[in-house]
């Protein structure tokens, strides 16, 4: 039971991570039809930031999380401006190249900035653990946990509940319908570059205590992410965050009771698997929905 | 308008491969020092390191341009300057080939380096039949003199079996394991060095043992971690990044009391401080260059004070940088004592020499390995403390079959 907790524990704080990243695609994907790898690089600018912020500047831990979320969304504003919008009218793969070299250029520019040495980011919780049915899982773990939900509820109440959600939703549904029906796209892509780069940065936050912070911290994560998001399909958020959490637990379970060694595997083991039994993805994807 | 912003996109896209550019790893890069003006020309040494990536080490030629600096300053080898071009050899074997490539079209009369066992083992038919002498980082088996068949390679540094051996003698004699954790990037080196520590630890009476291997590039260890809850010592032997990362997700999921042995590469940790000050108080490394804190050892001091005097901003004399140091004294010293550039000569020089320098006392086994010294140091508050010195160690790869 102990290693049980200790590995559904590690493997929900995971899932969160990959559904914060995720999140971030599915919204930008909705907004844009774009798929965005610069997201990883994203992160790993917020965790960066958030580094310098607390060791190098010393700021404290909550002038150190607003200040990242919103330099962050300046940055996928940024990101928008110069990946994006030059380019909206090309075709998805110029995009998507584009966004994949801008997220090189980020990777880049963080190692000349902080070097390619691992750097430690303090946790706001120190080490401090906390005990389940004899297991054990980091304060920062569960302060994870709480965030992402509060972050899902957020956005859930985001698209669902505001005029702006209904465009973005619009526009997931059926773009040109959307956009003859007069949905400011251009307005919406920058905002929701920033956005998504602001949930991209607020994992990196989160992440990195518990990892270390390298430049190429946030690829690897990417690349989980993305066989949550085809599992749990691109326009839905609660489908990403299902399939998020569903491919992070059963890795960190086949993980603890198969072997670790294949530990980068086993995500895409699960995609695959998942594919074959349902090729269309886990979750309805959204078609002919009445707003 | 349409032809500004795609100006501004063509530009951007320009500037983020510029960057990505300068920021990339691999290929080979050289640099020179010294020298001042030479009837006969310059001995060239050809500096073989990791230079770029996450492995490499900020200033990292320093210590062997120091070196030749101060073997120039009196009067070069046998009155040839000595110049040092750098080669970043990266870490697999097509960067170190790529690497010796470039550094044999220039002209080397001689290489240092090759931190990594699969880098010099490709490398080392084209070194052969250039026929100049190796003093190399090499700790495996396949760098030995046996496996290379030949004389030319000469290790400046300690055998990964000696290393594991006194790892498990640490374990036994001084933490009294009785289950230890095996954790190691998959890479030659570190899969071997964990299997000798199996090997010898087995040989001491502990039994229990839990294998965790990850790929070097890893950025998650939280399966491994878990995995090495129960045991009484970790054996954690891969790269810096990844000695990083374990110790912090170790503390992070309660297991900061389990002492961590890091491998040679822990010395790192003095110039990087990945690990927090306040989470090193259990980890200890098997250092190569014990040398480096001994007091009585006046040649540490006196490079000590020259490295900090030329390169201020050098903060950490050790990892592989002072081996480095010394091998190009010990170049010197064989050439000088035989009178001759040549190979055949330096080697056999190389075969008897005894020389004193910053890592302890360098005199050749029959493996070709030079130092057969360790110490297991502690990082406990960055505060070096030698805990325990295994001298007069012997390489025994082939006894262990």
């Amino acid at each position: 039971m102990t290693q049980f907790v200790d590995i559904f524990g590690n493997g929900l704080a995971d899932g969160c991570i990959y559904a914060l990243i995720g999140l971030g695609l599915v919204l930008l994907q909705m907004t844009t039809g774009v798929i965005n790898f610069a997201q990883g690089d994203l992160m790993s600018l917020g965790c960066a930031l958030a580094f310098v912020l607390l060791v190098r500047v010393g700021m404290g831990q909550v002038g150190t999380f607003v200040l990242v979320l919103l330099m962050m969304f300046g940055a996928g504003i940024v990101l928008e401006r110069v990946g994006y919008f030059p380019l909206r009218k090309r075709s998805p793969m110029t995009i998507m190249i584009s966004t994949f070299a801008l997220g090189l250029g980020i990777e880049a520019a963080l190692t000349l900035w902080l070097g390619s040495s691992p750097l430690s980011v303090p946790s706001p919780f120190g080490t401090n653990v906390v005990h389940v049915f004899g297991g054990t899982i980091s304060e920062q773990d569960v302060f994870t946990m709480i965030i992402t939900v509060i972050v899902f509820v957020l956005l859930f109440g985001l698209l669902h509940f505001t005029p702006l959600g209904r465009q973005v939703r619009a526009l997931a549904s059926d773009r040109e319908a959307a956009l003859l029906q007069g949905i400011r796209a251009r307005s919406l892509s920058a905002l929701m570059f920033g956005l998504s780069a602001a949930l991209a940065g607020l994992a990196g936050m989160l992440v990195g205590p518990l990892l270390t912070f390298t430049p190429t911290l946030g690829f690897g994560l990417l690349l989980n992410t993305f066989a949550a998001v085809v599992l749990g399909g691109m326009d839905r958020l609660g489908g990403v965050v299902l399939a998020a959490l569903g491919v992070a637990v059963v890795t960190a379970l086949a993980s603890g009771y198969i072997s670790a060694n294949y530990g980068s595997a086993y995500p895409y083991i699960i995609l695959l698997l998942a594919l074959m039994i349902r090729p269309q993805g886990l979750i309805r994807s959204v078609s002919g929905a009445r707003y | 308008m349409r032809l500004r912003t795609g100006a501004v996109a063509a530009v951007v896209a320009l500037l983020a491969a510029g960057v990505a550019a300068c920021g990339s790893s691999g290929g080979s890069s050289s640099s020179s020092s010294s020298s001042s003006a030479s009837t006969k020309g310059p001995y060239v040494i050809g500096f073989m390191n990791i230079l770029s990536g996450p492995a490499s080490i900020p200033g990292e030629t320093d210590p062997i341009e120091l070196a030749a600096t101060q073997i120039n300053a009196k009067g070069g080898i046998d009155g040839r300057q000595v110049e040092i071009k750098s080669y970043d050899v990266g870490l697999t074997a097509t960067t170190a080939l790529t690497a010796t490539r470039l550094a044999l079209s220039q002209g080397v009369d001689a290489l240092i380096g090759y931190p990594i066992d699969a880098g010099l083992t490709a490398s080392f038919p084209l070194i052969k039949q250039a026929d100049i002498p190796v003093l190399t980082l090499g700790e495996g088996p396949t760098t030995s003199q046996g496996a290379l068949k030949s004389n030319i390679a000469w290790s400046v540094t300690v055998q990964s079996d000696e290393e594991a051996n006194i790892s498990a003698q640490y374990f036994e004699d001084t933490l009294h394991a009785t289950s230890i954790g095996l954790t190691n990037s998959e890479d030659a080196n570190p899969v071997e060095g964990n299997q000798y520590v199996e090997q010898y630890s087995k040989q001491l009476g502990i039994s229990h043992f839990v294998n965790e291997q990850y790929p070097e590039t890893v950025t998650d260890l939280t399966a491994q971690v878990l995995d090495i809850k129960s045991v009484s010592a970790d054996e954690q032997w891969g790269y810096p990044q990844n000695d990083a990362l374990l110790v912090r997700q170790m503390y992070q999921n309660g297991e900061g009391n389990i002492p961590v042995m890091l491998s040679t590469a822990g010395s790192y940790e003095w110039g990087t401080r990945a690990i927090p000050a306040n989470e090193t108080a259990h980890i200890t490394y098997v250092s190569s260059c014990a040398g480096l804190y001994d007091p009585a050892n006046s040649v540490a001091a006196a490079f000590t004070k020259s490295l900090h005097t030329a390169y201020p901003s050098i903060v950490y004399p050790e990892t592989y940088q002072p081996g480095t140091y010394d091998a190009a004294f010990i170049l010197a010293q064989a050439i000088e004592a035989g009178k001759s550039f040549g190979t055949s000569s330096i080697t056999a020089q190389l075969k008897t020499l005894t020389y004193q320098g910053v890592c302890g006392t360098y005199h050749a086994n029959a493996d070709g390995a030079m130092l057969n010294q360790l110490s297991v140091v502690s990082l406990a508050n960055y505060q070096p403390q030698i805990l325990k010195t295994y001298s007069n160690l012997t390489s025994s790869y082939s006894a262990l079959g």
